[in-house]
């Protein structure tokens, strides 16, 4: 049959169950129906200028593009919102809920009606520049970037200077993107430590390529489709004076060359927050340690990683992190009395739309709970993303075509008084390089639990060690925080990458071999 | 009310209604002589107003027909592939046309499509969508190549690139279009005759009839 696979049987299998379910009713249409949905869910992009490729604001917009509304409904792949099971628990969620999809689907299988003219819905109102109203700050990428019309996507870091006299506290974050098509999603972080700022630029180009870029924190992340989100009220995300902020930018060519030079807009706190956000990985250093080697052809492959709690915490947004031949991730929260509790489960992972939920109201998870991430790998020829074809070994590492994997979540202490306690239990690995800052009493009281936590000989020493060096708190030690008479010889052995510091990671295998292997958590 | 296209073939045998049938009768009715008559892409108008004969210009071997628009991002992925396809093959006899079956894009925003994507093609407005429907073209971009008599011999996708929608390959692992063109300028049979075509659907204004 020549026409089978145009379109998918099981489309219109699903269409007409749908349209057979309520046989005397009368069909929904756009002016009354329809047009809501749409504007409520997809015109925020499908609008001139915004990431969307096509408009959908008019009947004869929606109407043209039908068809492959109808498929992209079905398949999943639009809205994009890559939770499932998730419950309505996200702040951000850009699901359909059922009755939705139902309504546009009856729609497109009636024969697009439009309804009654004196019914026609305004057009929605968007605002102008930035979503959430006049910013504190504006930056600017320093220099365009071109993107060649076609070829593979190119991830690249762009570093901003932003020269703060003064620590600030972040509590949103909005990108615009002056190529708005070419952008694929961007990640917000900022480094203190000059390296990603010195390695700007060195391949003639604006920027640093991949992902591999010295970062000392985090600030969230644009993905298309992004309402620009704002930290409950109390809480905020430091930004300490004299970082440069990086854009880690995704793009993916147009069939056109496009010229990228994104504006950043920063939304500060008034006063440094009241609680403390703890953001921390499980497993830890985006799977680091959990000896990812994945062989070719392996279609299930597991990596696991657990965290018990040690303190009372509540949830405030998660988000997961992996390459391309991850295909699944689930983090479950074991409570200590047995009950599980899904907080995320994606079951089609793909690098390209990953997001940070926030979670509708703050998740409360008491002291004891047992955080499980479960991720799964396909390094089969059958995954289309596997980027090696036929497949090769793949082991952890930072470039695209390595693999990690981990799901992190943004925690603060339910009582502030916990944040040492919080820190210590979750950090005792000082895995992330972004610990979050405490004072003197803080970090007498962080040391304590420390080696409550973990109390073997090498973890205690790398605890004091790192907590001793680390003068600038940024979760590394640079060559000048490394005592002088053994700087060359540390650097000269431990320092695998080369680039004149020792990153979290090390550190850890300093520590490894100056102690007796520890005891996986 | 313009009627929405979607009630397809596969359908109407599920539901088969008097008006449908009747509908087809006359549908056939029509179509019968048009069949014996010429087809709709032995002669293409240009955006240019230039009229295309490509099966009476001397060195035809083949004769490519695009389906696009203007903002189908799958379709302009393709854009600079289709071009070093078409210097690559226009010496050998292939000619390749792009053809445009969506009402709602005017032959100015077709002309803004092809200054911006470095369209070196001829482009074909086919508003009335008789190419379309002639060769039932269901996605944008789909491919038909068509050899030396005028005979469909390959139609589908570019390449396997995109598996689905956002499921996409870093390289194609088929080039379906490239491995058809060479097998017939080779003169050996073609390998694969037909593949799905992963795009935006093609949205008819009349229902297409049944084969």
């Amino acid at each position: 049959m020549a026409w089978k696979c145009s379109v998918p049987v099981g489309l219109l299998v699903c269409g007409l169950v749908v349209a057979s379910q309520a046989p005397g009713e009368e069909p929904p249409n756009f002016n009354q129906h329809v047009a809501p949905i749409i504007y409520r869910h997809c015109a925020s992009c499908h609008r001139p200028g915004q990431v969307a490729p096509f408009s959908l604001l008019t009947y004869q917009d929606v109407r043209r593009r039908s068809l492959t509304i109808q498929a992209v409904l079905h398949s999943g792949y639009m809205p994009p919102w890559k939770p499932v099971d998730d419950q309505g628990m996200f702040a951000n969620s850009r699901k359909l809920a059922s009755q939705e999809k139902a309504t546009l689907l009856r729609w497109i299988q009636a024969g697009c009606p439009q309804g009654p003219a004196d019914q026609k819905p305004p057009q929605p109102k968007f605002p102008d520049k930035w979503y959430l109203g006049k910013p504190d700050l504006v930056v600017k990428m320093p220099q365009p970037y071109r993107v060649p019309a076609s070829g593979p996507d190119i991830y690249r870091s762009f570093v901003i200077p932003l020269d703060l006299p003064e620590d600030k506290w972040v509590r949103a974050v909005e990108l615009r993107p002056s190529s708005r098509q070419v952008v694929h999603h961007a990640l917000f972080f900022y480094d203190t430590t000059g390296q990603a700022r010195r390695r700007d630029g060195r391949d003639g180009q604006p920027g640093v390529p991949g992902m591999d870029v010295p970062i000392s924190g985090t600030l969230g992340g644009y993905v298309p489709g992004t309402i620009p989100y704002e930290l409950p009220p109390g809480l905020a995300m430091p930004l300490p004076k004299g970082a440069d902020l990086i854009i880690q930018t995704h793009f993916h060519p147009t069939g056109k060359e496009e010229v990228e030079q994104s504006e950043l807009a920063l939304y500060f706190a008034d006063r440094p927050p009241q609680r403390t956000l703890v953001p921390f990985q499980v497993p830890r250093m985006f799977g680091r340690f959990a000896k990812i080697d994945i062989p070719p052809g392996e279609k299930n492959y597991v990596v696991r990683g657990k965290l018990t709690l040690p303190t009372d915490v509540e949830l405030i947004s998660i988000g997961g992190h992996a390459h391309y031949v991850c295909v699944k991730m689930q983090m479950t929260a074991t409570l200590p009395d047995g009950t599980k509790k899904t907080l995320l489960r994606i079951d089609d992972w793909d690098l390209n739309w990953q997001d940070r939920y926030y979670y509708r109201k703050p998740l409360f998870l008491p002291e004891g709970t047992v955080l499980e991430t479960v991720l799964v790998y396909d390094n089969s020829a059958d995954n289309p993303r596997n980027p090696f074809d036929p497949p090769r070994r793949i082991r952890w590492g930072l470039e695209s075509f390595d693999e990690m994997g981990s799901i992190t979540v943004l925690a603060v202490p339910a009582r502030e008084k916990d944040l040492p306690k919080l820190v210590a239990g979750v950090y005792r690995h000082l895995d992330l390089g972004y610990v979050p800052r405490l004072n003197a009493q803080q970090r007498r009281e962080f040391r304590r639990w420390m080696a409550h936590f973990a109390p073997e000989r090498g973890q205690r020493i790398a605890a004091r060690l790192f907590l001793r060096l680390d003068r600038n708190k940024d979760g590394v030690l640079q060559a000048e925080e490394l005592p002088e008479q053994a700087r060359q010889r540390i650097l000269l052995r431990w320092d695998f990458n080369e680039n004149g510091q020792l990153d979290p990671e090390e550190i850890r295998a300093l520590w490894k071999a100056v102690s007796k292997p520890p005891k996986s958590s | 009310m313009r009627p929405c296209p979607t009630i397809t073939p596969r359908e109407r045998r599920v539901f088969p209604g008097k008006t449908l049938r009747w509908t087809a009768a006359a549908v056939l009715l029509v179509a019968l002589p048009v069949a014996r008559a010429e087809k709709p892409w032995e002669t293409l108008v240009d955006l240019e107003g230039k009229t295309h004969r490509p099966w009476r210009t001397p060195g035809t071997k083949a004769v490519v027909l695009v389906f696009t628009n203007v903002d189908c991002p799958i379709a302009n992925y393709y854009q600079p592939q289709l071009r070093q396809l078409q210097q690559k093959y226009a010496p050998r006899g292939v000619r390749f046309f792009q053809v445009h079956s969506d009402p709602a894009v005017t032959p100015e925003a077709a002309r803004r499509h092809v200054r911006q994507f470095h369209i070196s093609m001829p482009v074909v407005m086919d508003h009335h969508q008789q190419l379309a429907r002639a060769l039932r073209a269901k996605v944008t971009p789909e491919v038909f190549v068509l050899d030396g008599s005028g005979k469909v011999v390959y139609r589908g996708r570019i390449d396997d690139t995109y598996v689905d929608y956002g499921r996409k390959r870093p390289r194609p692992r088929h080039r379906d279009l490239v491995e058809a063109l060479d097998a017939l300028l080779q003169g050996r049979p073609v390998p694969r005759r037909q593949t799905k075509a992963v795009g935006c659907l093609i949205v008819y204004e009349e229902p297409l009839e049944e084969p």
